[in-house]
């Protein structure tokens, strides 16, 4: 069963608290919109939670990889010899053995699919290596430390290629080209939106151009990369067990890349410290491993360690725009065009990060004439990982540091241009220039509201003071549009979901669905939503994730698809089972179904006593004790076919935010401080508040650190130097000032129960509102903000570039 | 793991024997918070770890003559800590100041040494500048018997000191502070997880009439070792506020061999180290008004 769409008016009511309710009154209280405590907390805080690397099985051999050490070179030999002796070696696998072993490994997102080149992806590089870090050999022995010492002794010989170490020379004629046969570096080139653009630009009063560049960092979860596999000879069936977000992805791509059927493998994703997209399927090792276990008929294990996990990137992009505007601020025109600093190739599907870029403009304001061309460079850097905002961040940052500038050059507050440009609630759903159909939403509410939380006159009047006595403080607005819950074809993924439902004779619950938890706590939101529909306690819900062999078919968690999809699945099997019951107790008790009820396990009708437990219920239907229902669920609002201008809308969800960040600079060091950060959150109906929050702190952590201090770096050969927490700057509770949240509610009409995707917003926001607070401080100096990060030396750099160019007038 | 064997001896000549015998071969063990990390790397050199734990080189105890000697396996934590330490801050208000800001929390605090970090020397910590700040000496112990070394002698590169191989630092010791003297002390971070980017440590003696007798400033992170700057000078009539840009200008000069990495390079912390040594001056005079101020009041 598929269902389609629709939202349900008995959960649009449901606003986001903080209540509790005790005794009999909980019992019947809706579980959704209370911030139930997640499912297993104490596990997670006591350290009880097995992750994939404390899950070896026994003998187990281990791996670990020899990498390259050579931007761009030709692969002569790799030579194991000395590795093959040393104690407790049992194998060593080269790109050969990967060519030999190996059919190549199916993209999550197909560049083919959009236009673009496919390159032939294997797990070790054979023939020619393009980044720093890439896999050439795997070595096999019997304990961690024995691999990575033999490991070491490998001797990789390169011939040195000249390397493009970033997009422009990579674009340059005559650069190196990484791909033969592609007739230069660029994997995909997309337009977006209006192609009359120029026409409209022109005819603009007031126009602004500038080149924003957002720099290269990565995702760093808490937990690196894992990945076991056993090979079951006689029965061939290859069992894994990896901490990834799509288990059924890796199933595809193991069974294809191995010439295995999907059936012969089975995928357990374990319980991830963190994921962030960095654990999206397409890692080299998730074939690899598995790879050396039919091989070899051991069971291997590989745990990534912090240096390899710091080879993830993303993010690295330049946008060369033009706006044009009219004296009061109304937006006219926009143009962005936007290189992708993607790194080498990769079967993630992060490079596709660079579309979002492009697609997401002009985010929620109301704008036609848009167009944004992108093209996504492959250079001699890692690949980019799948990074939470994938990419809208992007969009959103230019777009509100765009808003800013328009603001300074009419002298107009930055809160009323927002007004004058936001899309109004009557306009919705309102579809843009680049064939996104916006859902639903109250911006200028979700506006209104942040300022006061903000308290941005208040700030507005302390920044006066705060000038009159020389320092430089500064207060940032950022609006934000994150379009969630992708449906695209070309992809490993699908705009749909599954979950089944089943509950046995002693009225327990278990729900085991397509979609994984990437630790944010989804499985609570699930069982709130399955506690309702059966009326049953959330506390005795079993939540079965990330298991092929268990769970019905589903894609796992990206997109902020989890609990959209993954609860609207489960509510469908639900009421499936809930209507079984009802009949059937209404057959056996000889009444009318229609005032009967589940509430407090059991099924109520008019009477002061129920009329039977849930468990005897369940055994008026089967003998056997238990019935179960499995339900697919997808949104409305997207389409997969191009409209008559070429445009696809693959998002049918777009929550929304406005953030505001209060910064102080001092300008002697360059040292940002934020004092104050807001936001108003609207995601549609909210299942669990806490849970939305917890997702919307982190998020603005993250863009925050992005903002701040997070930068990879990597030196003139193309090696990274930024490969511990020492030089890799996350941000500490110590700078981040405490964050506000409000919410406001707009249902999605395009849902089942009127939630969007949450769990990616803030990202973009937080590093908007906060660029904009730094350029609005350093305002009286005259410094241009148009780059990331906003790191202590790179803010002095720009306060010094703003005096020499004072200086020069 | 690179470790081929582990020794932590009891007796101080014992484990300056193994030092002699095997030198580089070995890897000393303080608080680990380096060497640890750095050991957990395939690649590295096979070394045999000495572990200083059972020295008895942890504490800080007032020398007779008025001086104080800081065990080399003092942790951060047992500066900042009660009980037998506890006019330890009062004695190293420097040190205190400084191990009271470091970066990692407790954990951090009561694992990583004094020792261990005077020994590592990294242009970016804080403790090579505090003990020339402090014009500490330390006190190595080798196989020809013991030396003193001046601190602004110890330090004689990024990453290098005067310690030889077959040599172990024991002790630290510090004079005891000018009377009437005040400090400040100052540090730039580019966020809580950073390392130091610059330190300065101000010291002002004060004469008996309130005047600024002598002020020096010592400097870490901008060039590959500590600097110190006499800015005696300076604290003239004109008032600390009007002395800064001089201060900073006369600290900018001073900075021959400037040191970067990849969160700050030379440029950046030349920038900025005479702003940070301004500020570390001023804390420094505002201590004495502040103390002038409890004087009055008492």
């Amino acid at each position: 069963m598929r269902v389609a769409g629709g939202p349900r008016t008995r959960l649009q009511r449901v606003r986001p608290r903080r209540s509790s309710v005790s005794g009999a009154q909980a019992a019947d209280a809706p579980a959704v919109g209370r911030s139930v405590s997640r499912l297993r907390a104490a596990d997670y805080v006591n350290g009880k939670l097995r992750y994939s690397a404390d899950t070896f099985a026994a003998g187990s051999l281990h791996v670990a990889l020899a990498r390259s050490p050579c931007a761009h070179g030709e692969l002569r030999s790799v030579g194991a010899e000395r590795a093959r002796e040393m104690a407790g070696v049992v194998a060593v696998f080269t790109g050969a053995d990967a060519a030999r072993l190996t059919q190549p490994t199916p993209h999550f997102i197909d560049p083919a699919a959009r236009g673009g080149h496919r390159a032939d992806v294997r797990c070790l590089a054979s023939d020619r290596v393009r980044y720093v870090g890439e896999p050439v050999a795997a070595v096999v022995a019997d304990t961690p430390a024995r691999a990575r010492a033999a490991a070491a002794a490998i001797v990789v010989d390169c011939r040195a290629l000249p390397a493009a170490l970033d997009a422009a020379s990579a674009l340059e004629p005559g650069a190196p080209e990484l791909y033969p046969g592609w007739g230069g570096n660029v994997m995909l080139e997309a337009s977006f939106g209006d192609r009359e653009v120029e026409r409209a630009l022109a005819a603009c009063e007031h126009r602004l151009s500038g080149e924003i560049a957002l720099h290269r960092y990565t995702t760093a979860p808490m937990e690196p990369r894992a990945c076991t596999a056993e090979w079951d000879g006689e029965r061939r069936r290859m069992a894994i067990r990896a901490n990834t977000q799509n288990p059924h992805q890796v199933r595809t791509m193991v069974a294809v890349a191995l010439g295995l059927s999907e059936e012969a493998v089975r995928v357990v994703a374990g319980p991830l410290g963190g994921a962030f997209g960095l654990k999206m399927a397409g890692h080299a090792e998730e074939v690899l491993v598995p790879m050396i276990a039919r091989e070899l008929g051991r069971p291997i294990a590989w745990v990534e360690d912090r240096r390899e996990c710091f080879l993830a990137s993303g993010r690295e992009q330049r946008h060369r725009f033009e706006v044009g505007f009219d004296a009061n601020g109304l937006l006219g025109a926009l143009r962005d065009d936007i290189v992708a600093d993607v790194g080498a190739a990769s079967a993630q599907p992060g490079w596709a990060m660079a579309n979002l870029a492009g697609l997401t403009l002009p985010t929620g304001y109301r704008l036609q004439a848009c167009s944004a061309r992108v093209r996504a460079v492959v250079t001699n850097k890692p690949p980019w990982i799948a990074s939470r905002g994938f990419g809208k961040e992007a969009a959103n940052f230019v777009m509100e540091r765009v808003l800013d500038l328009v603001a300074a050059r009419l002298e107009l507050d930055p809160a009323e241009v927002r007004r004058r440009n936001l899309l109004r609630r009557r306009e919705l759903p309102y579809r843009t220039a680049t064939g996104l159909n916006i859902d639903s939403g109250d911006y200028h509410r979700v506006l209104e509201s942040l300022l006061s939380a903000l308290d941005y006159e208040g700030w507005r009047e302390r920044q006066r003071d705060a000038r009159a006595a020389g320092r430089h403080l500064g207060i940032g607005l950022a609006f934000e549009l994150t379009p969630e819950t992708s449906n695209s074809l070309g992809t490993l993924g699908g705009g749909w979901d599954s979950s089944t439902v089943r509950l046995d004779d002693r009225g327990r619950v278990q729900v085991r669905t397509g979609v994984t938890n990437p630790g944010g706590g989804n499985e609570t939101g699930i069982a709130q939503v399955v506690a309702d529909e059966l009326g049953v306690a959330v506390e005795g819900i079993d939540v079965l994730q990330g298991d092929t062999d268990l769970c019905p078919p589903g894609f796992g968690n990206y997109s902020g698809r989890g609990t959209l999809l993954g609860a609207s699945a489960a509510a469908l099997a639900a009421r499936e089972l809930r209507a079984r019951l009802l009949a059937a107790v209404a057959r056996a008790c000889a009444v009318e179904e229609p005032p009967l009820r589940l509430a407090r396990g059991a099924v109520w009708g008019p009477g002061a006593e129920p009329l039977m437990t849930l468990g005897e219920a369940v055994r008026t239907l089967e003998e056997r004790g238990w019935i179960e229902a499995t339900a697919e669920y997808q949104p409305a609002n997207t389409s997969t076919a191009p409209d008559e201008r070429g445009r696809l809308q693959p998002y049918p969800t777009y929550s929304n935010a406005v953030m505001g960040a209060v910064a102080e600079v001092d300008v002697e060091t360059g040292i940002v401080s934020v004092l104050d950060l807001a936001v108003c959150h609207d995601c549609g109906v909210v299942i669990n508040p806490a849970l939305v929050e917890g997702q919307m702190r982190g998020a603005i952590a993250m863009g925050l650190g992005g903002a701040l201090s997070e930068q990879l770096v990597h030196d003139g050969d193309g090696a990274l130097l930024t490969d511990r927490f020492k030089t890799y700057l996350l941000p500490r509770a110590g700078d981040l000032p405490p964050i506000r949240i409000v919410h406001e509610v707009t249902p999605s009409p395009f849902t089942l129960l009127g939630t969007k995707g949450a769990g990616e917003a803030g990202v973009g926001g937080a590093q908007a509102a906060l660029a904009n607070a730094v350029a609005d401080a350093l305002a009286p100096l005259r410094v241009e903000v148009l780059s990331l990060p906003l790191s202590a030396p790179r803010v002095l750099a720009m306060i010094d570039a703003a005096r020499r160019r004072a200086g020069a007038r | 793991m690179t470790v081929v064997g582990y020794l932590a001896p009891e007796a101080l000549e014992e484990a300056v024997g193994v030092l002699a015998a095997h030198g580089d071969e070995v890897a000393v063990l303080a608080g680990g918070t380096m060497l640890l990390p750095e050991l957990l790397q395939a690649g590295t050199p096979a070394r045999t770890v000495l572990d200083l734990a059972r020295l008895g080189l942890r504490g800080v105890r007032r020398r007779e003559d008025g001086a104080t000697a800081v065990g080399a396996s003092t942790t951060y934590a047992d500066l900042l800590a009660g009980g037998e330490h506890r006019d330890a801050a009062e004695r190293l208000p420097v040190l205190a100041a400084a191990a009271g800001a470091i970066t990692g929390g407790r954990a951090i605090r009561a694992q990583a040494t004094i020792g261990g970090s005077a020994c590592y020397a990294n242009p970016s910590s804080d403790v090579p500048a505090c003990l020339v700040a402090m014009h500490a000496q330390l006190r190595l112990h080798g196989p020809g018997g013991v030396r003193e070394v001046a601190a602004e002698e110890f330090f004689v590169d990024a990453f290098a000191t005067a310690r030889e191989p077959d040599e172990l630092l024991v002790e630290i010791i510090v004079p005891p502070r000018p009377p009437a003297s005040t400090i400040g002390y100052r540090k730039l971070k580019l966020c809580e997880s950073s390392w130091p980017i610059v330190t300065a440590a101000a010291t002002i003696c004060w004469d008996e009439e309130g005047e600024c007798a002598g002020a020096e400033l010592v400097v870490g992170g901008a060039t590959r070792t500590p600097i110190a700057v006499d800015v005696t000078d300076l604290l003239g009539a004109a008032g600390p506020g009007d002395a800064a840009p001089e201060v900073a200008r006369r600290v900018r000069g001073a900075l021959a061999a400037p040191w970067g990495d990849v969160l700050a390079d030379a440029g950046y912390r030349t920038a900025v180290a005479g702003t940070i040594a301004a500020r570390a001056l001023l804390d420094a005079v505002a201590a004495r008004r502040s103390a002038e101020g409890t004087d009055r009041d008492g």
